[in-house]
């Protein structure tokens, strides 16, 4: 593969084509950030300018709305909604399913994020903050109980059996010549 | 210009540097600096293009500016102490009064805006001439004045590599950015003499053999500014893959001729505990790396668009320069290795 | 003697050891064996193991010794050394026929379930690693052992619930287990590298005879971590109900016999650290109720027959722990063990009815299954009856002895209420495994070719059944200490466990009948998403965590570290500063020879100023 590259690269110089050298130059700085042509443009303030951006990203004018322009760098690029891959229909003929993503489609700012096995938004049966709700709660209302149950303690008077004759002891083996000691488990 | 002329001038250059150099009285020193000034001024102008007789102009008032001042610093010295001797200086004010003609004469700032302009005007030829031999004596003056006031001397000196990088920066023009490089580098030279006059020695022939090879391969290569440079590569490739060399040199970067002096200054300075001023003359170092950095990636990373017949010229012999210029080269990149020898030698 | 013991307990954990590799190995050096070759050598493996270690637990009984064995030093250097030893003492020595035996079983089992997988062989291997692990890890007397042990099985776990790669929803099984295990993995190599550093000792023996002070909460802490993953107690959970979906071998032996109680395994081995530790206990106690009685409201809606069980795991798993939180390792120990054998029974009814049924395991789906395999259902119901502690059965010997246990210690009402409510809520669910399984008209689809002719598929059942019927009376004899006082109690604490599984098992009666009634007809209410979405626990962390990380990698790593920090105050700022300033310096440059002399006069005066105030 290197040798390949190497080769390219050779000729590119030969010829003393320009966008060989400046591809190679282009990749070189792909190191540190991403190019000047792969940035976004400047942010959309007519509606001219929102339609060109729009069709720059071959997105309908509205359903095309650009990040808030404060000063993030974000510039005309769509803010997408935040749906997960996953929840995408998955029975289309998408063209790279294992993304669930069309040619061309715009990309989520955050696409890293919505990628089918990291987070998933699909709807639940329950919303949102009802289970956050329910959960939390269920989890804060155990350890309040325990809380209680610590400082009130369970206690039943359980003891040891206390059987006649110091508890039998010489019933139960022991040397009569020794004086046992005294069995006590509770007062009568 | 005729060839006698030009003979007589270069001979009056000469002349005039070498009885600055051999003086120790205070008028002979001038003489000799006027001498200099005066055989100069023709050879800045021969070419009687506007550019060049203006340059011609500028250079002629501030050296004459610094002669004049020169002249009624000594002569105040002479008044004040009875004492014609350069060697003899000790009282302050008109040391100071003397240094900074002296100053204004090789071009640090803040006195320095007159030589960018100047450079500009001439060829390449002159401009070498003018960046290092006419530096000489007016140097040489300095490095014999005894008493000099540190302060004075380092502030000059942190000044010049400051402006010398900032000004470099902002330039497309290479004889201007030549101009700025000389002043961040005579800018070290002040900063270090007030504590070792043979490191400031040191500096100053490293200097001059960098900035001769520099001057010559632009020479060779027909460039005035950055864009022409890029073209090189079709004249001299050998000599276009030494010149990031030649100009890293210029920047200091180890293992490169340039980076001596820079090195022994920084030590020395450091020994004189004045580590803060250390620190941040290296970091103007920096300052004056980009443009270096600039010029060798102009030069040898990209490669202009050219027509058929412009990529040929590496087929053609040169003749001019050759050995001087291999020498110098040579040297400006590989010297590092006989900085003890140096170091040596040069003690004053 | 002791010497005698030690040679000879030495030699059967080798022995079986090699037994349990031997088909590995022979798997590698024959490039191609038949299909079912290792199967075959497995089993004879497996039984042959069993019976060599039942030799170790005869011996053990005739000489009841603790003893530690070192067999060679593994590394020595000056300070700190690693040696293989191994410790044979009740609980390695009881745990291993047990585990064998439900090993084998499975196996056996197995070659049915899985005949027609084409990987076969490869799946017994797996199982046979598994074994060997678990061998290391209940025999182990050092850290590193365990830990060798304990990693294993989290990767053979692994390997084993993505058997069947190819689905998205095995995979993400799999992932699940690992990291949430790797949690439970950070706990114990904490654990380590604290018994490590302030100790210099990774030998278990060693490490109990450690200082009892406030210091060591925190190793403490980090093993009741290790053991929450491992044995999904609460908040480490989810992984265990998803990992149901590796084949149910696997489930039978991974996920509720043997794996899954390598945690409490560890805290059994580890409880003389935290006997007299009440921090430690209390938050072992609590973690234990609330997982037992979580698992068990989960149980109480799940519609998979493998789900139900796998939380019925979790809800015993819960019970173990608290058993180490009320102090009694042995009874913890005890239920380890029944539970292995009844659990692994009810997996493979289960994995029956799921095979004859082709691969169907809602219990919706189901029903009927008791006239059309008798035998299957028998022992289906009798390892149900064992769960929910029964009176003789083998549950009921450990189970009811926690339960009692706890009513006659002074603990947290609150666990004792949670473990009382779960243990209700087993018989619930158990009756409604029972209701829609056993009973009823069949709901399957009409072509039915299920039948009990392959006696490798009825076998393993009966003999794990008679197993679940018996054990729990051999091994409470031999496991609860002669000298333990004979207590006293109320009858309706001795009688507490058996009453509120009567009551749940009344009152799932009655609504099971009420079902077909109609009474009232509305759609599932809160309380019922909240069981049948596992608490809405998944749902809420697997979204909430990775989506929080990313965003504060978007927001810190990437944003702030790189934009901000590697890009704004560095170049950027470097070029922002100087070119204004490179600006100042070109713009002095406009060709004018006049403010150039004048700069020059201002600087001399200047200058000549200040050294004039100088020397003034």
């Amino acid at each position: 593969m290197a040798g390949v590259g190497f080769r390219r690269w050779a000729q590119a110089l030969s010829k003393g084509r320009r966008p060989g050298v400046s591809a190679l130059l282009a990749g070189c700085r792909a190191a540190s950030g991403i190019s000047k042509d792969t940035l976004p443009g400047p942010y959309p303030r007519t509606p001219e300018e929102r339609a060109a951006a729009a069709k720059k990203y071959n997105l309908r004018v509205e359903d095309y709305e650009p990040y808030p322009d404060d000063g993030e760098g974000c510039g005309d690029y769509p803010k997408l909604p935040d749906i997960s891959q996953q929840e995408r229909d998955p029975w289309y003929q998408w063209d790279h399913p294992d993304l669930r993503r069309n040619w061309g489609e715009p990309m989520h700012w955050d696409f890293d994020m919505f990628i089918r096995n990291r987070v998933d938004t699909s709807p639940s049966p329950v919303p949102w903050s009802s289970m956050c709700k329910q959960l939390f709660g269920f989890i804060g209302f155990m350890l309040f109980m325990f809380y209680v149950g610590e400082k009130f303690k369970f206690y039943l008077p359980v003891a040891p059996k206390q059987y006649p004759y110091n508890n039998l002891y010489l019933e139960k083996g022991g040397d009569p010549e020794k004086q046992p000691e005294e069995v006590k488990n509770f007062e009568i | 210009m005729s060839p006698y002329t030009l003979t007589i001038m270069i001979f009056g250059i000469g002349l005039g540097t070498t009885i600055t150099l051999m003086s120790s009285h205070w008028l002979l020193a001038w003489m000799g600096l006027e001498i200099n000034t005066l055989a100069m001024l023709p050879l800045m102008s021969q070419h009687n293009h506007p550019r060049a007789v203006q340059a011609t102009t500028k250079y002629f008032l501030t050296q004459a500016t610094a002669a004049a001042m020169l002249l009624f610093a000594s002569t105040t010295n002479a008044w004040i102490t009875g004492e014609w001797a350069i060697q003899q200086m000790t009282s302050l004010i008109p040391l100071t009064m003397i240094t900074m003609p002296l100053t204004l004469k090789i071009g640090l700032a803040p006195m320095h805006s007159w030589l960018p302009e100047v450079l500009q005007g001439l060829d390449l030829n002159t401009g070498l001439i003018m960046s290092t031999w006419q530096k000489l004596a007016p140097f040489a003056l300095l490095l014999q004045i005894q008493a000099n006031n540190p302060t004075l001397l380092i502030t000059l000196g942190l000044l010049s590599t400051l402006v010398g990088g900032w000004g470099g920066m902002n330039q497309t023009q290479l004889r201007k950015i030549l101009a700025y490089s000389s002043i961040a580098h005579l800018g070290w030279m002040m900063l270090i003499l007030p504590f070792s006059p043979s490191l400031t020695l040191i500096t100053f022939i490293t200097y001059i053999i960098m900035t001769c090879s520099t001057f010559m391969i632009f020479e060779i290569n027909k460039a005035t500014n950055i864009n022409m440079l890029a073209t090189s590569w079709a004249k001299a490739p050998t000599l276009t893959s030494l010149t990031p060399l030649v100009l890293l040199s210029l920047g200091g970067l180890p293992p490169l001729t340039g980076f001596m002096p820079k090195w022994l200054i920084l030590q020395e300075l450091t020994k004189q505990e004045l580590t803060t001023t250390a620190t941040f003359v290296a970091m103007t170092a920096l300052l004056s790396l980009y443009f270096y950095l600039r010029l060798s990636y102009a030069m040898t990373l990209t490669m202009a668009p050219n027509n058929l017949p412009g990529t040929i010229p590496w087929r053609l012999q040169f003749k001019s320069f050759s050995m001087p210029l291999a020498t110098t080269t040579m040297a400006s990149i590989t010297l590092l290795p006989i900085m003890p020898a140096m170091s040596t030698l040069l003690k004053l | 003697m002791k010497l005698f013991y030690a040679c000879s307990a030495s030699t059967c954990v080798v022995l079986i050891l090699l037994l349990l590799l031997y088909p590995v190995i022979l798997s590698f050096i024959r490039s191609k064996s038949p299909k079912f070759e290792i199967y075959y050598h497995s089993v004879i493996a497996l039984g042959l193991s069993f019976y060599i270690s039942m030799m170790l637990l005869l011996l053990s009984l005739i000489l009841p010794i603790n003893m530690t064995v070192t067999i060679l030093p593994w590394t020595n250097t000056d300070v700190f050394d690693m040696d293989i030893s191994l410790q044979f003492d009740l609980y390695s020595v009881m745990f291993m026929p047990v585990a064998l035996y439900v090993t084998w079983q499975i196996l056996e089992f197995a070659y049915t379930y899985m005949h027609a997988d084409p990987q076969i062989n490869r799946f017994f291997k797996y199982l046979l690693i598994f074994m060997t692990a678990m061998i290391i890890f209940v025999t182990a007397n050092n850290l590193l052992q365990l830990f060798i042990g304990w990693e294993i099985m989290g990767i053979m776990s692994f390997l084993l619930i993505g058997w069947w790669h190819g689905r998205a929803d095995a995979n993400i099984a799999a992932l699940q287990a690992m990291i949430y295990n790797r949690v439970g993995d950070i706990g114990l190599i904490y654990a380590m590298a604290w018994f490590a550093i302030i100790h210099n000792s990774w030998d278990i023996q060693h490490i109990f005879q450690l200082p009892q002070n406030e210091k060591i909460n925190l190793p403490l802490i980090a093993l009741i971590i290790a053991a929450t993953g491992k044995s999904a107690q609460f908040s480490l959970h989810p992984w265990l109900p998803s990992a149901m979906e590796g084949p149910t071998p696997v489930s039978a032996l991974l996920h509720s016999s043997t794996m899954v109680v390598a945690g409490i395994f560890l805290l059994v081995r580890m409880n003389p650290l935290m006997e007299f530790n009440p921090t430690i206990l209390t938050i072992c106690l609590c973690l234990g109720a609330l997982t037992t009685f979580f698992s068990a409201l989960c149980a109480l809606t799940q519609n998979d027959i493998k789900k139900i069980v796998a939380f019925s795991t979790s809800s015993q798993l819960g019970l173990m722990m608290v058993a180490i939180g009320l102090n009694q390792p042995d009874l913890a120990f005890l239920h380890i063990c029944t539970h292995a054998f009844f659990k692994a029974l009810l997996f493979l009814c289960s994995g029956s009815f799921i095979h004859s049924l082709n691969g169907e395991q809602d219990i919706r789906k189901m029903g009927g299954m008791l006239y059309l395999m008798p035998i299957t259902s028998s022992c289906f119901t009798l390892s149900i009856l064992s769960l929910m502690g029964v009176p003789f059965m083998t549950g009921f010997f450990s189970k009811d002895t926690i339960l009692e246990a706890m009513s006659a210690s002074y603990v947290n009402i609150w666990a004792i209420t949670l473990t009382l409510m779960a243990t209700s809520f087993t018989a619930v669910y158990s009756l409604r495994l029972i209701f829609f399984v056993l009973m009823g008209r069949p709901r399957t689809k009409p072509v039915s070719t299920m039948n009990e002719h392959d006696p490798y598929a009825i076998k393993p059942l009966v003999r794990l059944a008679v197993a679940s019927i018996i054990t729990g009376c051999l091994l409470v004899h031999y496991m609860v200490p002669p000298k333990m006082p004979v207590i006293t109690m109320p009858p309706i604490l001795k009688l507490a466990a058996l009453i509120v599984s009567l009551i749940g098992f009344v009152i799932a009666l009655g609504l099971a009948f009420m079902a077909n009634k109609q009474l009232k007809p509305k759609p599932p209410s809160g309380p019922h998403h909240f069981s049948n979405m596992l608490g809405f626990f998944p749902t809420i962390i697997h979204r909430f965590i990775p989506k929080i990380i990313l965003t504060m990698a978007q927001k810190i790593a990437s944003k702030m570290i790189d934009q901000t920090w590697l890009k704004k105050t560095g170049p950027k700022a470097a070029s922002n500063i100087n070119k204004p300033l490179a600006t100042t310096t070109s713009n002095v440059q406009r060709g004018m020879i006049k403010p150039y002399i004048t700069l020059f006069l201002l600087t001399l005066t200047i200058a000549g100023i200040l050294v004039y105030f100088t020397i003034f």
